[in-house]
């Protein structure tokens, strides 16, 4: 694309709208002129136009026919845009057709009398009693002649007698003194063959000798002269042919008297125009005709011109407007009219942009206040998602307006169900939540700011199945204004709270294990064992073997309340995790590869393929395979052989992976539940009660849970669900 | 447009009148002369406005080309009628040499025999050189109102062909 230049920038809008009037106005001009030119010199005999007048008119024709041209296809046009409803097409249309109406019928009507008076008046030139009055000047002006001529006859008579005394080589001597004498404008002498015997001249424009034809030759012959009027110039002479002796010729032309000769050349004259405007009357009328045609066709023309102009001018401010709203209706606010004039119009289009200005604003605040409030929306929404309390709000009339994820979980009914639906519906639709609505509605009915209980509440659906304790809360919700906005209910499932209180007293209780028990037990198994050794020797055989009993009994209680202390500290510990992508598979297959021997350890591994990578602390997860294998070993015993069923997969949901461990032990005790996960909960005589406490530790700092069921066909199952994000 | 065309169209036919050179020639005299038989005959559109006090004027061109040596000349020929005198008038327009007919067939048969009167430049004519001669009807010189139909209308046409000739060879 080639460069533009700032300073010679053309705007090719402007620059077509320019042409499109500048154009046709020049050609208008240009018919004007020449109409003039032609109305001003229809009558002239010689004119300047002289070869061009045709071509003239042929442009004229090809100018005329041009904006004709013009003129239908802006009709057509404009006639268009009407057809398609352009803003302000027909209100153009109408005003062009009035002002049209207004403008043509006036001008055709005084084209039509123009051409009636014109025929009249040119026919008026040739009135009969003008024709006669021609005719008689014609036969007076003759008469005259012919009594001039007379005059002039006598003399030239004369001077033929004188000349025919004379041989003819003296003639020419003769002519000089009687050109003079005579007053005479020429003087020629033929000879009988035509011959010139003597000329001479006054005139320059009879200076060539000019000899009688044969026909006056042959009346020369019947009588001694004859005359004639002779134009000559602009005016008349006359002419006598007198006859000589020997059949020559005496040529004598005379200028009429100085008082008649400017007479019969206006007479002349007069004659000769009105033979030629009788003869031109039917081209003058035409050319009249046309000239008339012509600038009726301009007046048309700039009629048609002015009233486009005009309309357009009126209409360009509403066609603004008439844009303008339909794009404010569309949606397109802030559109602005060019400013007007000082006029209605311009107040109007000024009025109409200050409003689309404020409309524009206003809509812009709107949008900036509606942005903010689905941020806080979408804030709201995602802190209620991440709440572990289950979250339901309600308006005035007990519609559901707020049913967060917890509460689905917790109750086991997805927002989709209940979202819009009343209490009343709720309670129809969810007869295991009907005692909760009861209960809301209540609550709402009387009107308290706020209220705290428990609840036992029926799950919907899901597992587990069992009742849900919850501590439910419920608050009216504050109003900006008299109408009240509802109110929200807060609950959270009892159990886990209390559950998480016991984790958090037996953490207390571990770190404190660890640290307060955990010290003085290395100096008691210090002292027993440098008891034995200072005091062994200094006993007798049988106190000996007591003391050394005793001493390994203490070092050996020792060892175990350390292991209890080392375990305890585990538990305590805080989480303190690396994470890492592993693959579960592999980590499992490392763990279970260090105890299956095929005699006291048999694995039966069903390890899903395809498993995505878990990001999780190795160490950690391997405690918990250790502690699940380290208990079914204590369960089956020492004697007992050991058959595990190990598998890995994907949840339903696909956002978390499952680890299902089975053994061939005696199964869950009876009346099993979640405070089996419990530290120091075990029935087996030696076990410390951390090994399930610490695999539900690791499952639940890892995102995920744990449960256990007993197997139909013997033994427990514990499930590890493990979160992947 | 169609307009223009019609317009052009008919003025496409064949010419009414004629204006052809019999014999011409350059004397050397005192003075070089055109002496030419021009045979004239005008259309009856043209001899009526003529009657009508309509001048009618021909151009008579003559021009001789030798090496070096070009000449032009145009001269214009007036035909008139004076209803007073009731004469028909022939007028050299260049030098105001007129002459008069008692009737309109003595006027054309004037042009049998006509006269006209060179410069000196034409003394030159008397050398080896080819001559050109055309005789043609002045439409322009018409009045304004006839020169839109003079233009467009076979009446107002005269036949008018180039007579050549060489001389001084």
């Amino acid at each position: 694309m080639a460069p533009r230049h700032p300073g010679i920038r053309v705007d090719r809008r402007r620059l077509t709208a320019l042409l499109g009037w500048l154009l046709p106005g020049l050609a208008l001009v240009a018919m004007l002129v020449v109409a003039l030119l032609f109305a001003s010199e229809a009558q002239a005999e010689r004119t300047r136009l002289l070869s061009a007048a045709p071509y003239l008119l042929a442009g004229v024709v090809l100018a005329a026919v041009g904006l004709g041209v013009v003129v239908a296809a802006r009709l057509w046009r404009l006639w268009r845009e009407r057809a398609r409803r352009v803003p302000g097409a027909r209100l153009r249309w109408r005003l062009l057709v009035a002002l049209l109406a207004l403008a043509l019928p006036p001008l055709i009507l005084l084209y039509g009398f123009s051409l009636r008076f014109l025929t009249v008046g040119i026919d008026s030139w040739f009135d009969v009693r003008v024709a006669e009055a021609m005719r008689d000047a014609r036969a007076l002006g003759q008469l005259y002649l012919a009594d001039a001529e007379s005059r002039y006859d006598q003399q030239t008579r004369t001077l033929a007698a004188e000349l025919s005394l004379l041989p003819p080589e003296r003639r020419g001597e003769a002519l000089e003194p009687a050109l003079d004498r005579l007053q005479a404008l020429r003087l020629s002498v033929f000879g009988a063959r035509g011959e010139v015997q003597a000329h001479v001249s006054a005139d320059v424009r009879l200076a060539l000798p000019e000899g009688p034809d044969s026909a006056q030759r042959a009346r020369l012959t019947q009588q001694e002269s004859l005359y004639e009027p002779l134009p000559l110039g602009d005016g008349l002479a006359v002419r006598v042919l007198g006859r000589l002796d020997g059949g020559a010729v005496l040529d004598a032309v005379y200028a009429l008297p100085e008082a008649a000769a400017p007479l019969t050349r206006r007479v002349e004259q007069s004659l000769n125009d009105y033979a030629r405007l009788s003869y031109l009357r039917g081209a003058v009328r035409s050319s009249f005709v046309l000239v008339l045609t012509l600038v009726a066709v301009i007046a048309a023309l700039v009629a048609f011109g002015l009233a486009d102009a005009l309309t357009r001018r009126t209409v360009a401010p509403v066609t603004a407007l008439a844009t303008a709203s339909g794009e404010i209706a569309d949606g397109r606010l802030g559109a602005q009219v060019p400013a007007g004039g000082d006029d209605e119009l311009g107040f109007l289009a000024e009025a109409f942009n200050r409003m689309s200005r404020g409309l524009a604003e206003a809509d812009s605040r709107v949008r900036a206040s509606q942005a903010e409030v689905e941020r806080e929306r979408g804030y709201l929404e995602t802190v209620l998602s991440r709440l572990s309390s289950g979250v339901i709000g309600f308006d005035a009339d007990g519609t559901i307006r707020t049913w967060n994820a917890a509460a689905a979980g917790l109750l086991g009914v997805a927002p989709g169900q209940v979202i819009g639906r009343t209490l009343s519906q709720l309670a129809e639709h969810e007869p295991a939540l009907a005692d909760l609505a009861r209960h809301c509605a209540a609550r709402a009915g009387e009107g308290a700011p706020e209220w705290r209980e428990e609840l036992r509440i029926a799950r919907a659906q899901g597992e587990p199945a069992a009742p849900l304790v919850a501590l439910v809360r419920g608050a009216r919700l504050a109003s900006g204004g008299s109408q009240d906005p509802g109110f929200v209910v807060v609950f959270d499932d009892a159990g886990q709270l209390n559950q998480a209180n016991r984790d958090a007293a037996w953490s207390e209780v571990a770190r404190r294990l660890a640290h307060e028990v955990k010290n003085p037990l290395t100096p008691i198994q210090l002292a027993a064992e440098r008891l034995e050794r200072r005091l062994a020797t200094k006993l007798g055989p049988e106190d000996r073997e007591l003391l050394e009993r005793l001493s390994r009994t203490i070092v050996a209680q020792v060892d175990t309340l350390k292991q209890l202390v080392n375990a305890f500290g585990d538990y305590a510990r805080p989480p303190r995790l690396a994470l890492v992508p592993l693959d579960l598979n592999r980590l499992v297959a490392e763990t279970l590869d260090l105890y299956e021997d095929g005699e006291r350890v048999r694995v039966q591994r069903q390890l899903a393929a395809d498993l995505p990578p878990i990001r999780a602390d190795g160490v950690r997860l391997r405690q918990l395979l250790h502690n699940l294998i380290k208990n079914t070993q204590e369960a089956v015993g020492d004697g007992g052989v050991v058959e595990l069923q190990v598998g890995t997969r994907r949840d339903a949901e696909g956002n978390a992976l499952v680890l299902e461990f089975a053994d061939n032990g005696p199964g869950l005790p009876a009346g099993f539940d979640e405070t089996w996960f419990e530290p120091y909960t075990t029935t087996k005589p030696r076990g410390t009660g951390l090994g399930l406490a610490i695999v539900k530790k690791v499952a639940e700092e890892h995102g995920g849970s744990v449960s256990a069921r007993n197997r139909p066909d013997g033994g427990a199952q514990f499930r590890i669900r493990l979160a992947l994000s | 447009m169609a307009v223009v065309a019609a317009l052009a169209l008919a003025g496409c036919g064949e010419p009414s009148g004629h204006a052809r050179v019999l014999a011409a020639s350059v004397q050397q005299e005192s003075t070089p002369t055109l002496e030419a038989r021009i045979d004239l005959a005008l259309s009856p559109t043209m001899l009526e406005a003529l009657d009508h006090g309509i001048p009618l004027t021909l151009a008579v061109r003559l021009r001789r080309e030798a090496p070096g040596a070009d000449l032009d000349v145009l001269r214009h020929l007036e035909l008139s009628y004076s209803p007073l005198a009731d004469r028909y008038r022939l007028l050299d327009l260049d030098t105001g040499v007129e002459r008069s007919y008692a009737h309109r067939a003595l006027l054309l048969a004037a042009f049998d025999r006509v006269r006209l009167p060179l410069d000196a430049a034409w003394r030159s004519a008397a050398d080896p050189g080819r001559f050109r001669m055309r005789v043609v009807l002045e439409r322009e010189r018409l009045p304004a109102v006839l020169r839109l139909p003079a233009w467009t209308s076979r009446e107002w046409r005269l036949a008018t062909p180039e007579y050549a000739w060489t001389a001084g060879a």
